[in-house]
């Protein structure tokens, strides 16, 4: 490959098309032209379907970086045939991170990768698809009012690969945990429940973990599902208070925190009710044929999302370079404002 | 003093400012410049009880008083009128611009006098410093806008004399510092919802409406460029811009559901 500058009469080539179409691209009015159509289409997207415009979009968007492209190119030729100056350099600077904006959006949306899981306290799951590393949720902290007025939601997890020492980290909602390329961002909260159903002679029928679900729509907070009892045939629909306290008949919590956990429920055999009413912590209750459902234990999930992205890194940096283009280029000349 | 103590400074800000518009109003029909020196002066001063009423909340609330819309259409009209201030003292040229931003400022704060003051409590995700980076930069981009549309809207309706050229310069300037702050305020919130979220944009309605205005005034940069786009063709895309700016503010939040809805932050 020939080596040299841009500026080099090797690199000239003699007017043709190919001249024509990087001039048209590199023209201030189709830039304006593609800014405007680009504008346009964003307003009409916000009341159309998305997925209707994605197409259009994607191709103006290309376009745009095109034209960026064309722009970087011819203004790096201008640049290094002439002495330095802050404008130029500034506008190349900007035009330069644009293009790369839209290559790291491009390289995010293809390489994107995106999981979600919870985990209740103790247990663990492998992270992402990383052969061999595990991560444990050791324990969820609720502060419901830190500082600025905000609750303060923290999972304590461990990392660690086949043999290797596990590495601690706390996890919020702005700091997330970056293991080895993938980034594991801590999203909602709830209860997860120990029900334990025993039969007349103690001996164990069915005993394991269930997460509720966490309804965030209503106020306060209410942690509820519906689920089949694992092993069994009991349909169970239930509700966590807890803090539990009787107002009048009805159940409610005197807070989010789990001081007297109760259990509302309705477990069912087909279709019919065979216990309706609460149960609480480490009190069995019986519900017919001998059997024994007892709410053993109550702990925190804590929810996860993991993305591994790989554009972000050239994304961010990319939009600094835009930033200190545009300030570059409109850096303020001692040109001064006169009155009239 | 308490936060309703802090409303009663909004309402006399209101009412030195809506002074100081009529000041400037009369300036410019009788073409008086004391009367513009003083519209100034009550431009400066409805700018302190704002000040403090605004401080008064932060204490109160424990916590930066830019979440709630009406907190940030108060602190938008204190940008407008702080970066009018600030532009006046290096310009000359920039003091009749009073009779087009003080509307601005005045209309903003009795719009937000019409909205809850209640401070809600806050989500989690919005425990971090670049809220106060992202909502700063958008703060400032809007005072530029406001600037940029007063110095347009007097270009346009005193036609061409001889400060039309200083008018169309200092509404060109406020536009590229609006820019660059604006740009800066995408960048933030990007970085702050890549690591609350993990994604970085969402095509939320009010992050694409920022989109739009963005690629508004690059657009006005670019026609700046080009003959024919100055004085009254350049002022008047300034004024049909920054009425998008207005709308992406005020509007949106109130016509699609947003992650930025400002009374959605219990969780």
């Amino acid at each position: 490959m020939a080596s040299g500058t841009l500026s080099d009469s090797r690199f000239h080539i003699p007017h043709s098309r190919f001249q024509t179409a990087i001039g048209l691209l590199c023209s201030r009015r189709f830039a304006a032209v593609l800014l405007a159509l680009l504008a346009a289409l964003c307003m009409i997207g916000t009341v159309v379907p998305r997925h209707i415009l994605s197409l259009p979009f994607a191709a103006l968007a290309a376009l745009v970086a095109l034209s960026a492209s064309a722009c970087v190119l011819t203004r790096a030729r201008r640049l290094l045939g002439s002495r330095i100056q802050a404008a130029p350099l500034g506008s190349l600077l900007f035009h330069a991170g644009l293009v790369g904006l839209m290559v790291a959006g491009a390289l995010s949306a293809v390489t994107r990768e995106e999981g979600k899981f919870l985990l209740t306290e103790g247990q663990e799951t492998t992270l992402g698809n990383i052969a061999g590393v595990r991560l444990r949720l050791d324990k969820f902290h609720a502060v419901h009012k830190g500082s600025w007025g905000t609750p303060d939601y923290a999972s304590d997890l461990a990392v660690a690969g086949e043999g290797q020492e596990a590495r601690k980290a706390t996890v919020r909602v702005n700091e997330p945990l970056v293991h080895r390329g993938l980034t594991v961002y801590q999203t909602l909260h709830g209860f997860s429940v120990l029900l334990v159903l025993t039969d007349a002679q103690g001996r164990t029928k069915s005993g394991s973990w269930v997460a509720l679900g966490t309804d965030l729509k209503s106020q306060p907070v209410r942690y509820r599902d519906g689920f089949t009892l694992p092993g069994t045939r009991l349909a169970i629909e239930a509700e966590l208070f807890p803090d539990a306290v009787v107002e009048g008949e009805q159940l409610a919590s005197r807070s989010p925190d789990p001081r007297n956990p109760a259990l509302a429920v309705t477990v069912r055999d087909g279709v019919d009710a065979v216990y309706r009413g609460t149960v609480y912590l480490g009190k069995p209750v019986m519900l017919g044929n001998d059997l024994w459902l007892n709410l053993a234990g109550v702990r925190y999930w804590s929810g996860f999302d993991t993305v591994r992205d790989r554009g972000v890194g050239l994304l961010f940096a990319s939009a600094w370079v835009a930033v200190a283009g545009l300030c570059l280029r409109f850096w303020p000349r001692r040109r001064r404002i006169s009155d009239c | 003093m308490s936060i309703e103590g802090a409303s009663l400074c909004f309402w006399l800000s209101l009412s030195l400012w809506v002074i100081g518009f009529l000041l400037s109003l009369c300036a410019l029909v009788w073409r008086r410049e004391r009367l513009l020196g003083t519209a100034v002066v009550f431009a400066a001063l409805g700018l302190a009880p704002l000040t403090a009423g605004i401080v008064v909340r932060w204490v109160a609330t424990a916590r930066p008083p830019f979440i709630s819309l009406y907190e940030l259409v108060i602190a938008s009209a204190w940008f407008a009128v702080a970066t009018y201030l600030a532009a006046q003292a290096a310009w000359r040229a920039a003091r009749p611009v009073a009779v087009a931003v003080l509307p601005v400022a005045f209309l903003s704060l009795g719009a937000a006098l019409t909205l809850s003051p209640a401070a809600n409590p806050l989500s989690a995700a919005l425990k971090s410093w670049w809220l106060v980076v992202h909502i700063l930069f958008a703060l400032l981009g809007h005072g530029c806008f406001a600037l940029a549309f007063g110095a347009a809207l007097l270009l346009l309706v005193r036609g061409h004399d001889a400060r039309s050229s200083a008018l169309d310069e200092i509404s060109s300037r406020s536009v590229v510092f609006g820019f660059i702050c604006h740009t800066v305020m995408i960048l933030s919130g990007s970085i702050w919802a890549n690591n609350a979220w993990g994604r970085f944009w969402g095509w939320d309605p009010i992050e694409t409406w920022s989109l739009v205005t963005w690629l508004l005034y690059g657009l006005y940069a670019h026609l700046r460029l080009l003959p024919r786009w100055r004085g009254r063709l350049a002022a008047a895309y300034a004024i049909a811009a920054f009425l998008v700016v207005v709308f992406s503010f005020w509007a949106v939040p109130h016509l699609w559901t947003s992650m930025h809805d400002y009374t959605f932050y219990s969780r």
